[in-house]
C-alpha cells in the first residue's frame, strides 16, 4: 500500500484457470488468504433452494487429504480465524494466520478445491443439514422480523428469478439435499476457473508464488460457468404484503429495484441512500426518528447485487404508532428529494462520508471485507482487482442532479413491495392499501 | 516449475516470526494536567487517527432502582452541550467523514471515534465539547429516554436477550448491579431524570478518573498540547468510591424455564459465579476456556454442533469484570433436543472438572491464545480497545510483554485445578427459554434440580 492510499498488487493466472491476486502488507507478521468461488444461491434451480450454503458448510467436513476436523484444528491451533460466507452470487472462504502457516491454508484450500468428494460421507451430509436446519430455525424463523427478507423476495421478483429465494433456502429443500447433489454441484461450480484466490499481508511474492502453483497447480479446470446476466422485473404496480410475527411492534419494509452491481445508477442510489438515512441529520432519521419520533429507527439500504439490486427502507414504528403514519412520512421525505434534490451542503457531507470510508476500509487485510476480500469482489464481478483505486471516483463523479434523477427514476411511488411485519392479531397496524 | 508436493503430510510451519506486540518505541504516555491518562501509539499505514476515552465508572455504580442510568448517560452524553445542539454535533462530525459513537458498558463508559488525520484537530474540538459541556438537555432525554423504553420492550422479541437477562439475575441476584440489565427496566428508565444524568457526570465523569487512547501518526508533544488546549476546562475532582454487595453463591443447581410456545429453538444458558478480571487465576481459566467453549473446536460446540447437529454453535465465556464475573456457556437449540443438550452441556462441565485436559489439548490452546495475538492488533480501533482494556482493568503497563509466558506457564494441573475450583454444575442456573410444554417433562427428568417456571416481565 502506498501512502496516498492506493492499494498494489499483482494479478496473474495460473494455466487451469485460477485467477491469482498478491497483495504484500507488511503492517503485522500476518497472511490473509481469501478465496472466493463465483457461485451463490442465483445457480440454484427450484427445488434445491439454500444449497450453495449447505455446500459452504460441507466445505468444511474435510477432503481426501485434510481429514475431518482438520481445516478448524489446524488454523484456530495456528492462532488463526476463519470463515466462509455465501450469497446470491458468489461463495468466499478466509482465513487469517501468522504468516509461518501460509502453506497450511494453501493446502486445505488446495485440497478441498481439488479432491472434495472421496471424503463426503451420507452421515457428514445429514449432520450439516441439521446444523443448517438450526441456523435457520435461529437466524429466520425464531428470530424477530426474521422472514422480511424471504418474504420481500418472493414477492419482488418472479418464481423462476434465482433471486425470488434467498440463501439459506427451504427447510423442506434443505433436508433433501443428496450426496449426488454434493457431487454435481462440486464439479459444475468449483474448478479453478471458476474461482479467485488473494493473498495479503507479509508475504514474499516468489514464495507465495511457488507455494500456489504447487498447491493449485495441478488442479483440472472444471467445465466453463458463464455469467448470469442481469435480470431487473418492472413492477406495474404497488404490492402491499402483510405478515403476523411475534414481535411487539410492527415493522414496515418498504422495497424497489434499481440497477445491478456496478451498473449505470448503483453508485447514485448509494448516495440517495446516503443522504436520506446516514447519520442523525439524514432526512428519514431526522423527520421519523429526532422531530415526529413516530419511528424507533430508521435504515435504508442498497443490496447491490449481480443481476439485480435493491433499495429496502426499514422503520419500526414506536408503541402507538401505525405503519401508515410511517409510510407517509417516509413518502414525504422522498418526494421532497425528488422534487429538489440535495442541499450544498448535504452533497458536501454524504461525498466527504464515501472519501473517508473509503480510507478506513483499507485498515484490514483479512475477513469479511478486508483488502483481499475487496480485490477479489473486483476482480470477481469486473475482472478488475484494480478497481478498489478507482471505486471512488464513481462516488465523486455523480453530482447533484444526477443522485436526484436516481432517486426519481428508481425510488418510485407505484413500483415497489411494501411488506408490514405487525404483531400477531394486529393487522390494522399495517400499511393500508 | 511443477515441484512435487507431498499432499498425504501437513506442511511444516516456518520459523515463527520475530514480533514485537505494541512495540515500546511506538508507545508512549503521559498525564495531563487535569490528571486524565494519555496514551499513544503511532500508527504510520494509513492517514487516520482514532480516539478511544475510557472513563472508568460503568454500570456498576448504577443503584439498582435506576438501573440503564449509565446507558442513558451514554446516550445523552451527544444530545446537546453548551456550544452545540444535537444535531449540529451529528453534523459537524458527520461533515468531517468522522465516526463518533459513546459507549457504556458494566466497568466503564465514554466515546470513540475515528477521523481523517488531516480533520483530527476540527474532530477534537468537538470531541472535547462533547466530554466537557454536555447539558443533558430535557427534551432531548425526553426522546432518547422512549427509545430505550421501546428497546426494553422489543427485548421481549428476542428470546436469546431475555435468556441472558434472566439468567444474570439469577447468578447477581436483585442487589448488584451486574444482574441488571445495561438498558435497565421500564420502571427505573422512567425513573432517571436530568438531574440524575448531571450527577453522574459530575462526581464520577472527571478526567483523573479516565484514560484516553489516540492511535495514529502523530508525535507525543504535539499531541499533548492539543489535548491540553482541548480539554483543560475539563476539571478534576474526587471521585467517590462505590461499595458493591456480595455476589451470592447457589446452593444447588435449579432449572429456570421461561414460556415461548411453539419456538422451535430453546435459548439454553448454563452457569454461575466466576471471577474478576484481575484474578490471579485469569491465564488457567483462560486456557481452559479455550478447550472447554473458547473457540470452534472446543469441545461443547464439537460436541454439541460437529457430533450431534443440535444447535448452530454453542460457546462457553467466562464474564470478567472489575469487581466479580460470571460464568456461562451459551447456544439456541433445537427444541426437541432440549434436554439432551443441557445433558451434554453438564457432561462437559463435570468431565473437564474431574478429567482435567490432554497435554495436546493443553499444548494447542496455549499455541492458539499466543499466536492470535498479533492479529488483535491490526486496526487502530482494535489497537485502542486493547489498551483501554489495560487502562480499565487497570492491567500492568508491562501486560502485553509478560502475556506470552504468563500463558505458556499454565500447565495440566492448573487447568485441572482451576476448573475444579471455578466450574460447579452441581450448583448452576440451568435458563431455558422455549416451549415449556414441550419442554418441562424432559428437563424434570434429568434430575439436576427443581425446575421452576418463571414469568418474564422487562
Amino acid at each position: 500500500m502506498s501512502l496516498n492510499g492506493s492499494v498494489t498488487f499483482e494479478k496473474y493466472k495460473l494455466d487451469n484457470g485460477l485467477d491469482v491476486i498478491l497483495h504484500i502488507d507488511r503492517t503485522l507478521p500476518v497472511v490473509a488468504v481469501n478465496l472466493w468461488y463465483h457461485v451463490g444461491s442465483a445457480r440454484e434451480v427450484p427445488g434445491k433452494s439454500g444449497f450453495a450454503h449447505l455446500f459452504e458448510h460441507m466445505m468444511f467436513q474435510g477432503s481426501q487429504n485434510a481429514g475431518a476436523g482438520l481445516h478448524f484444528k489446524i488454523i484456530e491451533d495456528a492462532g488463526g480465524t476463519l470463515n466462509g460466507s455465501t450469497t446470491t452470487d458468489r461463495t468466499n472462504y478466509w482465513a487469517t494466520v501468522p504468516k509461518n502457516y501460509l502453506a497450511h491454508i494453501l493446502w486445505l484450500e488446495s485440497d478441498r478445491m481439488g479432491w472434495l468428494l472421496s471424503a463426503m460421507t451420507q452421515k457428514k451430509l445429514d449432520t450439516q443439514i441439521d446444523v443448517v436446519k438450526n441456523e435457520r430455525r435461529q437466524n429466520y424463523d425464531n428470530r424477530p422480523y426474521g422472514l422480511a427478507f424471504e418474504i420481500l423476495s418472493k414477492h419482488l421478483y418472479p418464481e423462476d428469478h434465482p433471486y425470488s429465494w434467498t440463501t439459506i433456502g427451504s427447510m423442506e429443500d434443505i433436508s433433501n439435499a443428496s450426496l449426488e447433489d454434493v457431487k454435481s454441484f462440486f464439479k459444475r461450480y468449483y474448478g479453478p476457473n471458476n474461482a479467485s484466490l488473494c493473498i495479503g499481508g507479509d508475504i514474499t511474492v516468489d514464495e507465495a508464488k511457488n507455494l500456489v502453483e504447487q498447491y493449485f497447480g495441478d488442479i483440472s479446470s472444471g467445465p466453463p460457468v458463464g455469467k448470469l446476466v442481469p435480470r431487473i422485473p418492472d413492477l406495474d404496480d404497488a404490492k402491499y404484503v402483510i405478515h403476523e410475527d411475534n414481535v411487539q411492534l410492527p415493522r414496515l419494509y418498504t422495497a424497489w429495484h434499481t440497477s445491478y452491481l456496478y451498473g449505470k445508477g448503483d453508485a447514485e442510489v448509494d448516495l440517495v441512500v446516503d443522504a436520506l438515512a446516514r447519520g442523525k441529520n439524514s432526512r428519514l432519521y431526522r423527520s421519523l426518528v429526532y422531530e415526529k419520533q413516530i419511528a424507533q429507527d430508521v435504515s435504508f439500504f442498497h443490496l447491490s447485487r449481480e443481476i439485480g439490486s435493491l433499495a429496502i427502507v426499514v422503520a419500526t414504528a414506536r408503541p402507538g404508532n401505525t405503519l401508515d403514519e410511517i409510510q407517509r412520512a417516509i413518502d414525504e421525505e422522498i418526494n421532497t428529494f425528488i422534487r429538489d434534490g440535495l442541499t450544498d451542503r448535504e452533497y458536501e457531507r454524504i461525498r466527504n462520508a464515501q472519501k473517508s470510508s473509503f480510507t478506513y476500509s483499507l485498515q484490514k487485510v483479512g475477513g469479511f471485507f478486508g483488502v483481499t476480500d475487496r480485490l477479489n469482489e473486483y476482480n470477481v464481478f469486473l475482472d478488475d482487482p484494480g478497481f478498489i483505486n478507482k471505486d471512488l471516483d464513481r462516488y465523486l463523479s455523480a453530482d447533484k442532479e444526477s443522485i436526484r434523477a436516481a432517486a426519481k427514476k428508481y425510488v418510485q411511488p407505484d413500483k415497489r413491495v411494501v411488506l408490514s411485519i405487525v404483531p400477531k392479531g394486529k393487522k390494522e397496524l399495517a400499511v393500508k392499501t | 516449475m511443477h515441484t512435487t508436493i507431498d499432499r498425504t503430510k501437513i506442511p511444516e510451519a516456518g520459523p515463527v516470526p520475530d514480533f514485537t506486540l505494541l512495540d515500546e518505541t511506538k508507545l508512549s504516555r503521559a498525564q495531563l494536567s487535569n490528571g486524565i491518562n494519555v496514551w499513544l501509539y503511532r500508527y504510520k499505514k494509513l492517514p487516520v487517527a482514532q480516539v478511544h476515552l475510557a472513563v472508568h465508572t460503568g454500570a456498576f455504580s448504577d443503584p439498582v432502582e435506576k438501573a440503564g442510568l449509565t446507558n442513558l448517560f451514554a446516550e445523552m452524553l451527544d444530545e446537546g452541550t453548551k456550544n452545540r445542539s444535537a444535531l449540529q454535533i451529528a453534523d459537524d462530525f458527520d461533515f468531517l467523514g468522522t465516526n463518533f459513537n459513546t459507549w457504556s458498558s458494566m466497568d466503564g463508559c465514554g466515546a470513540t471515534m475515528l477521523s481523517l488525520r488531516e480533520h483530527l484537530d476540527e474532530s477534537l474540538d468537538v470531541f472535547a465539547d462533547v466530554l466537557k459541556a454536555p447539558e443533558f438537555p430535557e427534551q432531548e432525554l425526553a426522546r432518547v429516554r422512549q427509545n430505550v423504553l421501546t428497546s426494553i420492550l422489543q427485548e421481549e422479541d428476542q428470546p436469546n436477550v431475555l435468556a441472558t437477562k434472566v439468567f444474570v439475575k439469577k447468578i447477581y441476584g436483585k442487589d448488584h448491579p451486574y444482574g441488571s440489565s445495561p438498558l435497565g427496566t421500564t420502571e427505573s428508565v422512567q425513573s432517571v431524570t436530568a438531574k440524575d444524568l448531571k450527577e453522574k457526570y459530575k462526581r464520577h465523569f472527571k478526567p483523573n478518573n479516565a484514560s484516553i487512547i489516540v492511535v495514529g501518526d502523530i508525535e507525543l508533544p504535539e499531541l499533548n498540547e492539543k489535548l491540553e488546549k482541548a480539554l483543560s476546562e475539563w476539571k478534576q475532582g474526587d471521585v467517590p468510591k462505590v461499595n458493591l454487595p456480595q455476589i451470592p453463591d447457589r446452593e444447588c443447581a435449579a432449572v429456570y424455564l421461561v414460556n415461548r410456545t411453539e419456538a422451535a429453538q430453546s435459548q439454553i444458558r448454563i452457569g454461575h459465579r466466576g471471577i474478576e478480571r484481575t484474578h490471579k487465576d485469569y491465564f488457567p481459566v483462560r486456557v481452559m476456556n479455550q478447550i472447554l467453549g473458547g473457540q470452534f473446536t472446543s469441545r461443547i460446540n464439537l460436541n454439541l454442533r460437529e457430533d450431534k447437529g443440535y444447535t448452530y454453535g454453542a460457546a462457553s465465556i467466562w464474564e470478567m469484570r472489575k469487581f466479580g464475573g460470571h460464568f456461562i456457556t451459551t447456544g439456541g437449540f433445537q427444541g426437541e433436543y432440549t434436554d439432551r443438550s443441557v445433558e451434554e452441556i453438564m457432561k462437559e462441565l463435570h468431565r473437564i472438572r474431574e478429567e482435567g485436559v490432554t497435554g495436546d489439548e493443553l499444548e494447542a490452546a496455549k499455541d492458539g491464545l499466543i499466536r492470535s495475538l498479533p492479529r488483535q492488533f491490526e486496526t487502530p480501533s482494535q489497537i485502542a480497545s486493547q489498551l483501554a482494556n489495560v487502562a480499565l482493568y487497570g492491567l500492568p503497563d508491562n501486560y502485553y510483554d509478560t502475556y506470552v509466558d504468563n500463558v505458556q506457564q499454565v500447565s495440566t494441573e492448573d487447568v485441572k485445578r482451576v476448573a475444579s475450583d471455578y466450574i460447579h454444575p452441581s450448583k448452576a442456573a440451568v435458563v431455558v427459554v422455549g416451549d415449556v410444554d414441550k419442554i418441562k417433562s424432559p428437563l424434570e427428568k434429568l434430575g439436576i434440580g427443581d425446575v421452576i417456571e418463571i414469568e418474564y416481565k422487562g
